[in-house]
Order: C-alpha cells, then sequence, then structure tokens
C-alpha cells in the first residue's frame, strides 16, 4: 500500500488510530502497530511478509546472543552471520540479476539468474537489522527482549517501504515506552498532510512532465522519441526530474515522520533542503541523511574515515551508495560521479568554495546535482549517453518551442511554488511566527485550515487520477 | 500564547482530521455503487474476484483499490475540482493548448462500452483490445481538435484492402471510397501549420493507390466551400450532420445522383452537447462553448431494421434515430449509435441496393441516403462478425461505399476489420 492512496487515507489510516486509541494498555498498542504494518506491507506482495518476519527472528535471536556472548570470538561470529545474511538477502532478491550478468559477461557462462521479484522495502529493512545487530555487538544499545516489540521496530509501516531508515538507537526508548501526547499528535498530522501535498501536487505534477520528454517504466524513451526532443526540452525534462524525485522522496519522509509522531515516535529528518547546498560533501549531508549516516558509521569510519587512506575509504562508500539506489551500472556511475566531486573538494575545491561568493558555490552544486540526475534516470546505458549528448550539443525544437512554452506556463504557478519549496521558506515563516507569541496562536490556528485544504486538494488529485475518458474506440 | 488555546487548538486539528478521514470511509463503505461512468464512457472497476493466486500475486489487493478509487462518493465533483485545479497551475501564453493523452496504455485495456447501445441484437461489440494510437489533442479558438499525423504506407494498406472487395468478383457491383478529413484541416492557421499533417494529399495517395473503377468522393473539396459553416463540433471528435450533408452532396456527385435539398427538410436538435474531446480536456473553454446535434427528419416513408450478426435473416424492426440519447452521448442518435448491421428500406423502388462500411462518422452519413436509394444496408466495421459477403449477395447489394475519417483509414485496427469482414465467422 502507499501513503498517497484513497485507500489508505479513508480506511487504512482511520481504522489503525480508531484501533491504537482505543485503549492506553502499551502492549496492545504494540500490536496495533505490528498488524497494521504487516497488513500494509502484506497488501502489495503478501508472500513477502514471511522472508520479513523470518529474517527479523533470526536477527532478535542472534542479537540477543551476541548480548550473552559479549567480548568472546562468539560475540564475532554472531555479528558475522547477521551481516552476511542479510548481504545475501539482498544479493539474492535484489542483484541476483546483475551479479549474474557479471559474471556471465566474465567468465563467457550463460548462468540464469532466479529471478525473483524484489521484495518491497527489502533495501530498507536489511539496513534496519543490520545496523541494529552492529549497534548491539558494539555495546552502543542493549539487545531487545522481546520479539514484538523488535518485529514492530522492523515492520513499522511509516519507514517500512522507502525509508526513512530508522536507527534503533534513536528510537529505543520510544519501542518500549513511548508517550503519545496531543501536541505530537497535532504536528504529526500536519507534517503528514505537507508531505501528501509534496507528493501528490508537487512529484506527481512533475512526473507527468519527466514522463513527457524523458518516458518512464511504461512507455520508455525510445531513439526515435529522443531525435524529436530539443536540447531545451531535454534540460527542461532532466529539471522536472530533480523536482519529482526530491519532492517524492522527501515528501515521502515527512509522511513517515509525521505518522510516526501521530503513534508518539520521533524520527530524525533525513532532508533537509538539499538543492540550497554549496557543496556536494553539503549535498549529501542534506539528501537522504539516514543512509548518508548508515555508510558514514559502518562503513567509511570502520575503514579508517579521515584518518588512513581516505581517497580509497570515499570511493567503496560511493560505490556502494550508489549500488545500494538499484542494481545496475548506471546507479554506480551514479555514486562516483559523486565520488570524483566529494574527492576534488576534499583536495581543494572546498577551500576556493569556501572563499568563492555564495551564489557561485550554489551554482556549482546545482550544475553538478542535476546533471547527475541523468545517470540516475537512464538504466539502459545506450540511452543515457544519447540522452547526455542531446543535452551538451544543440538540437533546436522543430516547432518554434510552441509547445515548449505552453508547457511551461501551463505550470508556472506550479513551478514557482515548487522551485520555493526546495528553499527553506517554511522555516523561514516559522522562525517569523515564533518571534512573538501573538504570533503562534494565529499560526496553528491557521494550520488547522491549511491541513485541511492540502488534504482535498490531495484527495481531488488522487480521484482525478482515476479519471480515464474512453475514446480509443470512438470511430 | 496561554497553554489552553493552544490545547484547543490541537484538540480541533486532531479532531476535525481524524472525523474527516473517518466519515470520508463510512460513506465511502455505505454509498451505492455505480456501474458505469457516462462522462468517461467507461465501465467502472468491479470488486476483484477472489483467488488464492490473485492473493498471493496482489492482483487481488489492487483490484480492490481500483475499485474503491472508482467508486469514491461523488468522485465526479472531485474530478470537477481537480481538474479546475490543475487550470489553476499556470496560464495559457499562446491561444492554444496541447494535451497530452492520458494513461494510453491502462485505457487501451479497458473495454469500451455504450450506454445507448440498442441490445436487442444480442450483442455486444467485439472489445478487441486495440486502441487508437492518438498523438494529442488541441485547443484552439474554444475548439478542441485532433492532429492527423498519419504515414502514405499505412494509406497504401487501406486502399489495398478496398481494391480487395473491388477484385473479390462480386457481379455488377460497383465500389466507391470516401475518406472524411478531420476538422482541424479547415482551421489551421499558418502559425499552427506544422502540428498536423495536410489531410487533402493524404487523402489524394490514398485515392491514387486505388483501382481505377472504384469511384472516389472528393468530400474533402465540397466539406472546404463550407469551412465557416458549423461541420464539426466544438467538443467532439465527430462532424455534425451538416458536414456530413456536404460529404452526401458530393458523394451524389460521383453516383449520378440528385441530392436532396435540406431548405425542405425538417430537422430537430438536441442541445447542450459536450463531446469526446471536452470529457478529454475537460478544458473549461470548451465547457463554455457546447455542442447541440441536429438531425434531419425526412418526410419518405421508411423501414428500418437492425440485423444480426449470426443470421442473414433475422431482421427486427426500429427507428432510424435514438431519440433517447442525449448529454454526453447525443451524437449516438444517429443509427441508435454504434450498431453492427442495420438496414433501411424506402419507396424509391430505382433498383439501387447500397451498403455502406463505416465507422461511427458513417452514421450521421447514412441517412440522407435514404432520398435516393431503394434499400441502404450500414455495416460497422469494427462490430460486425457476420457473413458480410453472403449478405451482399442475398440483399442483392449492387453499390458499396467505404466511408471512413482519415484517422481511421491510417489506423491498422481499422484496416485489419475492414479486412477481416471477408471472412466469414460464427454463422449459423
Amino acid at each position: 500500500m502507499v501513503f498517497a492512496s484513497l485507500i489508505f487515507l479513508f480506511l487504512f489510516l482511520p481504522l489503525n488510530l480508531l484501533l491504537y486509541y482505543s485503549t492506553k494498555n502499551a502492549t496492545w498498542r504494540n500490536w496495533v502497530l505490528i498488524v497494521f504494518s504487516l497488513a500494509f506491507y502484506g497488501w502489495g506482495e503478501p508472500i513477502w511478509i514471511s522472508l520479513l518476519i523470518l529474517s527479523s527472528m533470526v536477527d532478535w535471536a542472534n542479537a540477543i546472543f551476541i548480548d550473552k556472548h559479549r567480548g568472546t570470538k562468539w560475540a564475532k561470529i554472531g555479528v558475522t552471520f547477521t551481516v552476511v545474511l542479510n548481504l545475501c538477502l539482498l544479493a539474492t532478491f535484489k542483484y541476483d540479476q546483475f551479479l549474474v550478468d557479471q559474471v556471465n559477461a566474465l567468465l563467457g557462462t550463460s548462468f540464469t539468474a532466479p529471478g525473483y521479484a524484489l521484495p518491497l522495502g527489502i533495501s530498507f529493512y536489511t539496513f534496519h537489522t543490520i545496523s541494529y545487530v552492529v549497534d548491539v555487538y558494539r555495546g552502543d544499545i542493549k539487545a531487545q527482549r522481546n520479539f514484538p516489540n523488535f518485529l514492530m521496530y522492523v515492520s513499522l509501516y511509516s519507514s517500512l517501504v522507502a525509508g526513512p531508515i530508522i536507527r534503533y538507537a534513536h528510537v529505543a526508548t520510544e519501542i518500549d515506552s513511548r508517550k503519545e501526547n496531543l501536541r505530537d499528535f497535532s504536528l504529526g498530522i500536519s507534517r503528514f498532510c505537507i508531505g501528501l501535498f509534496k507528493k501528490v501536487v508537487i512529484a506527481n505534477v512533475a512526473a507527468e512532465l519527466v514522463l513527457k520528454y524523458m518516458g518512464d517504466k511504461g512507455s520508455p524513451l525510445t531513439m526515435e522519441g529522443l531525435n524529436h526532443l530539443s536540447t531545451p526540452e531535454a534540460w527542461v525534462g532532466l529539471i522536472m526530474f530533480a523536482i519529482q524525485i526530491y519532492f517524492d522522496f522527501s515528501g515521502y519522509s515527512d509522511m513517515a515522520i509525521g505518522l510516526g509522531r501521530m503513534f508518539g515516535f520521533h524520527f530524525r529528518e533525513n532532508f533537509e533542503y538539499p538543492y540550497i547546498s554549496k557543496s556536494i560533501s553539503e549535498f549529501w549531508r542534506r539528501w537522504h541523511i539516514s543512509l548518508g549516516s548508515i555508510f558514514r558509521d559502518y562503513v567509511y569510519i570502520p575503514l579508517g574515515g579521515n584518518k588512513k587512506h581516505v581517497y580509497f575509504n570515499l570511493l567503496v562508500v560511493w560505490f556502494l551508495t550508489g549500488m545500494w539506489h538499484g542494481a545496475s551500472w548506471n546507479f554506480i556511475f551514479w555514486g562516483l560521479y559523486f565520488f570524483i566531486f566529494i574527492a576534488l573538494e576534499k583536495a581543494f575545491l572546498q577551500k576556493w568554495l569556501d572563499k568563492a561568493p555564495a551564489f557561485i558555490a550554489h551554482f556549482y552544486a546545482l550544475a553538478i546535482i542535476i546533471p547527475g540526475w541523468v545517470i540516475f534516470y537512464f538504466t539502459d546505458t545506450t540511452m543515457l549517453f544519447a540522452y547526455i549528448k542531446k543535452l551538451f550539443t544543440w538540437s533546436p525544437a522543430t516547432d518554434g518551442y510552441l509547445d515548449l512554452k505552453n508547457t511551461m506556463t501551463l505550470h508556472l504557478f506550479w513551478l514557482i511554488m515548487a522551485i520555493a519549496f526546495c528553499m527553506p521558506v517554511y522555516h523561514k515563516v516559522r522562525a517569523w511566527v515564533e518571534k512573538r507569541s501573538g504570533r503562534i496562536t494565529l499560526y496553528d490556528s491557521v494550520t488547522i485550515g491549511f491541513n485541511m485544504a492540502l488534504l482535498f486538494i490531495c484527495v481531488a488529485q488522487l480521484v482525478g487520477k482515476s479519471y480515464n475518458p474512453f475514446i480509443y474506440f470512438r470511430f | 500564547m496561554s497553554e489552553k488555546t493552544n490545547r484547543t487548538i490541537q484538540v480541533i486539528n486532531v479532531a476535525l482530521f481524524c472525523s474527516v478521514l473517518l466519515i470520508g470511509g463510512v460513506i465511502s463503505l455505505s454509498m451505492k455503487k455505480k456501474d458505469i461512468s457516462e462522462t468517461e464512457n467507461r465501465k467502472l472497476a468491479a470488486f476483484p474476484v477472489y483467488s488464492d493466486s490473485s492473493l498471493w500475486s496482489g492482483d487481488y489487493f489492487r483490484g480492490i483499490e481500483m475499485y474503491y478509487a472508482d467508486n469514491f462518493p461523488y468522485r465526479d465533483k472531485w474530478i470537477d475540482v481537480s481538474s479546475s485545479f490543475r487550470n489553476k497551475l499556470g496560464f495559457e501564453s499562446t491561444d492554444i493548448k496541447i494535451y497530452a493523452p492520458q494513461n494510453n496504455a491502462e485505457a487501451n485495456e479497458k473495454e469500451e462500452i455504450d450506454t445507448t447501445k440498442n441490445q436487442t441484437a444480442g450483442l455486444r461489440p467485439d472489445d478487441g483490445a486495440v486502441g487508437e494510437v492518438k498523438k494529442s489533442l488541441f485547443v484552439f479558438k474554444n475548439r478542441a481538435f485532433e492532429m492527423f499525423g498519419g504515414g502514405p504506407g499505412m494509406g497504401k494498406a487501406y486502399a489495398d484492402v478496398i481494391n480487395s472487395y473491388n477484385r473479390a468478383g462480386i457481379p455488377n457491383l460497383q465500389v466507391y471510397n470516401l475518406i472524411i478529413p478531420v476538422a482541424l484541416e479547415f482551421e489551421l492557421t499558418e502559425k499552427y501549420k506544422k502540428l498536423q499533417k495536410p489531410n487533402r494529399p493524404a487523402i489524394e495517395h490514398v485515392y491514387n493507390s486505388l483501382d481505377s473503377n472504384i469511384k472516389k468522393v472528393w468530400a474533402i473539396d465540397e466539406m472546404r466551400k463550407h469551412r465557416e459553416e458549423y461541420i464539426y463540433f466544438n467538443t467532439d471528435h465527430h462532424w455534425t450532420s451538416l458536414g456530413a450533408y456536404y460529404a452526401y452532396r458530393a458523394f451524389c456527385e460521383s453516383a449520378g445522383l440528385t441530392p436532396v435539398s435540406l431548405d425542405t427538410v425538417r430537422s430537430k436538435v438536441k442541445p447542450a452537447f459536450l463531446g469526446s474531446l471536452y470529457r478529454l480536456t475537460r478544458d473549461p473553454k470548451l465547457k463554455e462553448n457546447p455542442d447541440s446535434v441536429r438531425y434531419y427528419i425526412f418526410k419518405d416513408s421508411l423501414r428500418f431494421y437492425i440485423g444480426s450478426v449470426t443470421s442473414l435473416n433475422y431482421w427486427g424492426k426500429s427507428k432510424m434515430y435514438g431519440e433517447g440519447a442525449s448529454g454526453s452521448n447525443s451524437y449516438s442518435v444517429f443509427l441508435q449509435g454504434d450498431l453492427p448491421i442495420v438496414k433501411m428500406e424506402t419507396q424509391h423502388k430505382n433498383g439501387r441496393k447500397i451498403a455502406i462500411v463505416k465507422e461511427s462518422y458513417g452514421n450521421a452519413f447514412a441517412p440522407f441516403l435514404i432520398n435516393n436509394y431503394e434499400k441502404v444496408i450500414v455495416v460497422d466495421q469494427r462490430y460486425y462478425t457476420g457473413d458480410f459477403m453472403g449478405m451482399l449477395k442475398a440483399e442483392g447489394i449492387n453499390e458499396l461505399l467505404f466511408i471512413n475519417n482519415i484517422f481511421a483509414a491510417h489506423t491498422p485496427f481499422h484496416i485489419q476489420k475492414i479486412k477481416g469482414l471477408r471472412q466469414v465467422k460464427n454463422q449459423k
């Protein structure tokens, strides 16, 4: 199931809230979350519930085992087992085709991959459990003795399928005993509505424009289609994708954080206005923060961090970051693309950027980030290089840019809004409001109406999406 | 701010949000469900049928989700809100607007329904599962247009199929071909001329590929003389009966007939028609420019029959106009919509008996022929699955007209359907 759907908004969520708050019993509440999370997960692919429960059970037992044998070689074996097991799960379900292709290419063999469908959210929950078990091994946290509580942590539907990656250490106390309160509930609602709006009104509209210029999975861009595209249209398509992916992903994180808060959890921020960064290193401290911190804490620092062979460490981290995003070469290229600029920044560029006027640093960052998305977008390398060529060699439109001009003005107010929301407008307003308490009352009252308005527009858009007029048989 | 006000605001926020979702959920479960959406001309998703395999593949739940979205309370009103919101995301910089087709692939999978279709023959149209490939729609001067982009290869394929009927060895059969241009042919200005391929050269190409003894009807030239008149709808992809009348005049010229004059003919009008192009774009400009559907009532006595696809002998008596058609279905007034086969018999005992093979454009055209023919049989190339060649013989047909709009004449689906008429199917 997804958050941005009518059935989630009008059946799943209200029922979930109703049952959750129907008693004060903490055990009952946790069970409600577990049942709803498994239902949420199983809605799309019921078969993979078993894998989720099984892998949680193994990691849960393993963590207790490690706790017991702390300081012995058994603990080391335990942690190795968990890491290997989870990476094997990823290799089997996510990278099977990719790995088999590489082996075949290298050895000239013709193995076939098992071809499992990718279980939903596996990239997220394997990282949940790895980070948990490693933290237990390091002695940073105590092992969770209660399996239902652990299962709730792994399966919590707000962050199960698309992040953010929740670190056990950050929510350990809230798992065992959390204090839901009205303020959190209210703030969670407002956060959720904003996230929904970002997804439904900004990302979905951007997706239509991306489809128009760059194609999508259902109707991929063909060479012929690309030949008809002018260079400005190719750039517009790419910028629309930059908008789409940011609002899609950060909107999802907002909804997850908001939902968590409605149930008394406090998740950390996952995005901090990445497009206002002044360097690539800064971009990655603002983009998908929970993933970056995982790679920092479990790969970069153990490898030696800044202390020894730092460039090698960076290379490994960015290779893995790229690979995490998908099982094809373009994602690895995309990761390595960032490695190059981060390494350059580390070597000398950061010093230059610090001295340069802010607008140059901003321009530099966007000029690297936005073209980077093209590598992310096309899994087919032939199309990727063809599109890059289109971006950087001039080809004009045949219709005198009539269509492009139209498309731009028809979405002009939307575009201004999208660009404004890439910047911390909301935080600036909030900071201004908080200067006087009278303003806060007004602001909070307005927020109620604002939430309703956002919800109203989103529901209309979600219903509108099902509008499917039919004249295809018409003649 | 006092702690109390603070709390009140939070209570309102939480209560409002939760009750809106909860009440919305209760209403959605208790509302009566509809089967079809008339504005979209399609069947709404039904509740999925349970099976173990559909459960494990996730199809069952996806089906429930589609069913829920299709049956959401006050869906039509929500859609209005959605489209008016979408129109406020920017402004129009030129006097045109181009709509890209939406959900093409999805739409093609769904079965078309026609709510006005007379079901007496016990038929449903072949669901064929082939859709039209349509580039996009063009809104200009408060009207919407489809843009023609067909290529000569397809035109040749169409001509070959028509030739095959001419060469089928049916004795004393005169074959005609009439290709109808699309509205944009007569409206494009210099500035936008690149938006579609000119229709006349494309029609000329088809006609040049036809056997010399096939009569080619230059409806496009006759229509062009009357381009300032109301010959196409503003909000629908069809032509008006007046447009069809000018094509009929061109046809009469080819066929050596005297066309009826409209001056003496009574007519009726169906007002407030917002057609398919409005439904597709939901453009507010179109909504302000609704159409009316005029149909002509001829004095001559007429017997109208609906035929069967399984028997050449069954002819059920009926009426030429489906006067019940209204609103967005008003065009179905002509010949009651797209029936697979109908027959008209008149008082003109001149021995001229014509069969027309058509898509829906032909519906507005065929009624004029009852002024000149003893017998007129109208076959819908998409839905007729009976013994077409046998029917021609049984009914003593001596003239055969293929009438198609220029899109249909350049679309594999239609070309295949016309070709397929020659194969005998499900005959008892």
